[in-house]
This record gives structure tokens, sequence and C-alpha cells, in this order.
């Protein structure tokens, strides 16, 4: 279990985060979402113990982190954005040499290195230096010396990031697979990759929690805060006269509509009610048109994101 | 323990995994076989003695032991291995302390590499080389060179380019070799004169080449890469 209450953190006169607090259960991977700057990283240095607090407490495994951070150190597995390594060290010595900083020898530290290469995928790039590998494989190194300990607790910082999309989906895999035995806390900015990876999600902005809620939940939130979204191929009309009978629908808010070039009219339709669907096709059977599509769109996560992100914005619609 | 020895270990390989560490090695032997040998001429001056060796080897020191440590932390901030390295459960003194070793260690090769100078001058000396002198001056070479370390290591800590971190490294050094020199000295009052002295690297180091080793010479020594070892955690202790 982490435990995280009231944490605060200031460089100067700038608050990076402010008063932020929540808990991740064992076996839980929780997404830690924010745009860049939203003080993300430095909560995560707080919590392994690289960036010490302005105030609040840190607690993982019971384990008070401000009073023992060698304690907390040996339960935690942190990757830091952007996976640094030494560019001189052989895959194998990396791997070794963050085993044996962590007090692993012998036979173990051997089983511990044939272990991580095999779930990291490493087979391939064992005889490379680090500084010969692409990024998807510097990131599985990263990862493999995070887990060389085995440790319950995982931060990983933007795990993605700089990716391309194959090893994006490698890299998810894997924490998917590593997920299952561990507790993860992970950040990002890439919404996907939060309803790909993971259970809960945290958003955070301006150094303050503004969600903290399984990510499907959060979409179904804005779906009712923001409207409903329909995507409409109408055929037997055209834009100019659809779109004025769309909007005389009861509960629609908003229309766009264009003509394609098969004749057809495509429209998306934004409105509130439960109804809203039944309303469209009653109005479409009135008007005789022939509805060739009518589709409800499910808010994104970042439609989320940018609800709760820019509040003012949205209030002034 | 084994963590410092990991450490060290780890950042000594790194020296010879790229040619880094063999380059420091040559230039340093360059340096003292080039002013030892020929600068002045070594063999039109008819005299065997080490003396010279050792006085040289501070200034060689001022660019060999900057030169050594400036990676140590500064490259760690750079590309960010250091918040791995400082959130594995290890104390960071314990992590100074490795670092340390990995450049005496290279200092102290780099001194074993000297060798042949003292064989050579032993050889071709009309008269018996006293061997006492020689062995001393080797320690306080070393003790001397530990020091330059230290202080150079904590340049290192201060700042994320390595360029800044050599230049840092041989002020410091510079700053602490040159207050003791009789020239330098000699400008303050008497007792300010003292002090510097006492204060100064190079005062030290030649009370050990004389072969008498003291205790507060070496309480000296112990204490600055104390104090210097000490800055460097808390040097890195300031992390963002």
């Amino acid at each position: 279990m982490i435990r995280v209450s009231q944490l605060r953190k200031t460089f100067g006169a700038t608050v990076a985060v402010d008063g932020i607090s929540f808990e991740v259960a064992e076996g839980e991977v929780v997404g830690f979402l924010g745009p860049n700057g939203a003080g993300k990283s430095t909560t995560m240095r707080m919590l392994t113990t690289y960036l010490d607090p302005d105030a609040g407490e840190i607690e993982i495994a019971g384990v008070d982190v401000l009073e023992r951070p060698i304690e907390a150190r040996r339960r935690l597995g942190y990757l830091p954005e952007s996976a640094p390594l030494y560019e001189e060290l052989g895959v194998l010595e990396t791997l070794r040499y963050a085993g044996r900083i962590r007090g692993l020898g012998g036979a173990r530290l051997r089983d511990r290195v044939d272990a991580m290469v095999d779930a990291c995928g490493l087979e391939k790039v064992v005889a490379k230096d680090v500084g010969e590998l692409s990024k998807g494989y510097r990131q599985r190194v990263g990862l493999a010396q995070t887990l060389i300990h085995d440790p319950d607790f995982l931060i990983l910082d933007e795990p993605t990031t700089g990716l391309d999309p194959n090893q994006i989906r490698e890299i998810r895999a894997l924490v998917r697979r590593i997920g299952e035995t561990k507790t993860i806390l992970l950040s990002t900015h890439i919404l996907p990759e939060v309803q790909a990876t993971c259970s809960r999600c945290l958003i955070i902005h301006d150094g303050k929690l503004v969600a903290d809620d399984d990510p499907n939940r959060l979409v179904d939130a804005t779906a009712s805060a923001t409207g409903q979204r329909f995507r409409l191929v109408i055929r037997g009309t055209t834009a100019a006269a659809a779109r004025p009978a769309l909007k005389r629908v009861p509960g629609v808010s908003d229309v766009e509509a264009d003509d394609l070039p098969d004749g057809a009219v495509a429209a998306a339709v934004t409105g509130a009610g439960d109804a809203l669907g039944e309303e469209l096709f009653r109005r479409a059977v009135k008007e005789d048109w022939v509805l060739a599509e009518l589709r409800p769109e499910r808010a994104s996560l970042e439609d989320v994101f940018r609800r709760l992100t820019h509040g003012d914005e949205e209030g002034d619609r | 323990m084994s963590h410092v020895l990991t450490v060290a270990g780890k950042e000594f390989h790194c020296y010879f995994k790229t040619p880094v560490g063999s380059i420091f090695l040559f230039f340093f032997l360059l340096l003292c076989g080039l002013f030892f040998f020929f600068v002045p001429d070594y063999f039109s001056l008819g005299e065997a003695s080490l003396r010279r060796f050792f006085d040289l080897l501070p200034w060689v020191y001022l660019f060999f032991a900057p030169a050594v440590a400036m990676k140590m932390w500064a490259e760690e901030r750079k590309i960010g291995t250091i918040e791995t390295l400082l959130t594995r459960p290890v104390a960071d003194h314990r992590i100074v302390l490795g670092k340390f070793l990995a450049s005496f260690g290279l200092l102290v090769v780099a001194l074993a590499l000297t060798a042949p100078i003292p064989l050579l001058v032993a050889f071709t000396a009309a008269s018996p080389v006293d061997v006492g002198p020689v062995l001393t001056g080797y320690l306080g070479a070393a003790l001397l060179g530990a020091v330059y370390i230290a202080i150079s290591l904590f340049a290192s800590a201060l700042t994320e380019s390595q360029i800044v971190a050599f230049i840092l490294g041989l002020v410091l050094c510079f700053f602490f070799f040159v207050i003791g020199l009789p020239d330098v000295v000699g400008i303050f009052p008497r007792a300010l004169a003292e002090f510097l002295t006492d204060l100064s690297l190079g005062g030290h180091f030649a009370n050990i080449q004389r072969g008498v080793v003291d205790t507060r010479d070496l309480l000296y020594y112990a204490t600055m890469l104390t104090v210097f070892l000490l800055l460097n955690v808390l040097a890195v202790r300031r992390r963002a």
C-alpha cells in the first residue's frame, strides 16, 4: 500500500506539488496523469526519496519514507523519466551492477539477471553496450534494472515516452504482465495508456489532484456533464437542409454537418437527455431521411482531461 | 562496505571500458617524464636526485585530479542516472566514498607506473639512492593526490557540466596548493603567512618529502580529505 497525504513541494516561488493525497492499494496499477509540468515527476521523486517534500507524509508498505528512506528504497523500483542508463556499460553489466548495489550476489544475482533478460526480452542485445541500443531497448533495460530486486512497488515515470507505436505496445504489455503481481504507479501524459494499462487513474493539474477514479467511470461522468455525442450518416438530404432540422430536435445543443462525396451527409450532434438517440431517429423518419448510421460516441479520456484541467473555459460555454 | 566497493568497482571499470582512463594515465606519465628528464635536461644536470620528481607532482596533479574526477557527478546529473543511483538503498556517503576510491585508485595506478623513474635514477646515480625518502615521497604523493581527488570530486558534484567541474576543480586545487608556496606566502603578514602555510597542501607535502612522516601532516591530510568528502555528500544532497 502506498499512502500519500498532504504532500507539498515548492521550488522558489513555484508550487510544484500542492497538498496531494492519495492511496494505492496492493496489486493496483494506477495511472498518474497530467500535462507536462503538472507535478507528476516531482511527486514521484518524493515518493522515491530523491526529493524531500516541504510538507506531508508518505508511507510505503507501512514504512515511513521520510524517516526510513533506505528501508523504503528496498521495497521500491523506480524508473525515472527517459530511463537514464550508463552509456558505456554493457547490458549485462548494467543489470549486474543494479543487482549488486541492491545487495544481490552469487547464484541469486545470476538467476535474477537471467530472469530479467527473459522477462524484458533482452536476449538479442545481451552482448551490446547500452550506448548502442535503440530507445525501445533502452527502456526495456531500464525496466529490467528497476525490477532486478523483485520489488513489490514500482514507480514508473513516463515509461513509454519517445517510443514508436510498436515499442509502446511492447512496453505496455510488459507493464501489464508485471502488474499482475505488483503494485504500480505509472505516470504518463498519453491518455490511451491509462485506459490500456490502469485500473485507476489520478489526474493532477497545477500541483493539485483533480480526479481519482476508474478511467472508464471518469469518461462516463464527463459524458453526462458535457452531453452525449452522436455520429450520423444520412442519405436523401443535404447538409444545409439537415443542419436546421437536427438543431430542432429536443435536447440538441450543437450540430455539425458536412456533405460527403457520395451524396450522403455526415453529422455530429451533441446534446443532453437520455433519449437523444431515439429523438434523432424519430426526426429522421419524419424528414424521410435514410439513416445509414447512428452511433453514440463515448467521451474519451481526452475529453475528461480537458474538462478537468481547463475548468474555466468549460464554464464559459 | 560492500556497497562502497561495488560503486568503486563499477567506476574503476568504466575508466577502462572506454579509452578515457588510459588517456589520462598516458598524459600523466608523459608530463611527469617530460618535465623530469628534459626540462631541464636531467642527463646534463649530473645530479641523481628524485627531489625534482616529487616537486613537479603537485603541478601534474593539478590537471590529472580534476580530469579523472570531473565526470563522477557531473555526468550523473547530466544524463539523469543520479536519480537511479540515489534512490537505491545505499547511503549517500557510501556512494561518495566509492567514487572517491575509484578515482584515487586510478591515481595510485598512475603513481605506480612512474616507478621506472626512481629505478632509473637509482641505476644511474653515482652514490646509492636512499630508499627511505623515496618511499615516504610516494606516500606523501599518494596522500596529496587523495586530497586533490576529494577536492575535484566535490567540484564535480556542484555542476552538471564536466568542463565546469574540471575548471572548478583545478582552481580549487591550485588555490590550496599555491597558498603555501614561499613566494606567495611572502606577501602576507607573518601570522597570516604561517596560517596559510599550515592550511596549504604544499607545505605538508614538503615535510613528508624530506623523509619526515609527522602525525601532524598525516592528521592534516586526513582532515582535508574528510572535509571535502563531507562537502561532497552535502553537495550531492542538494538535489534539484
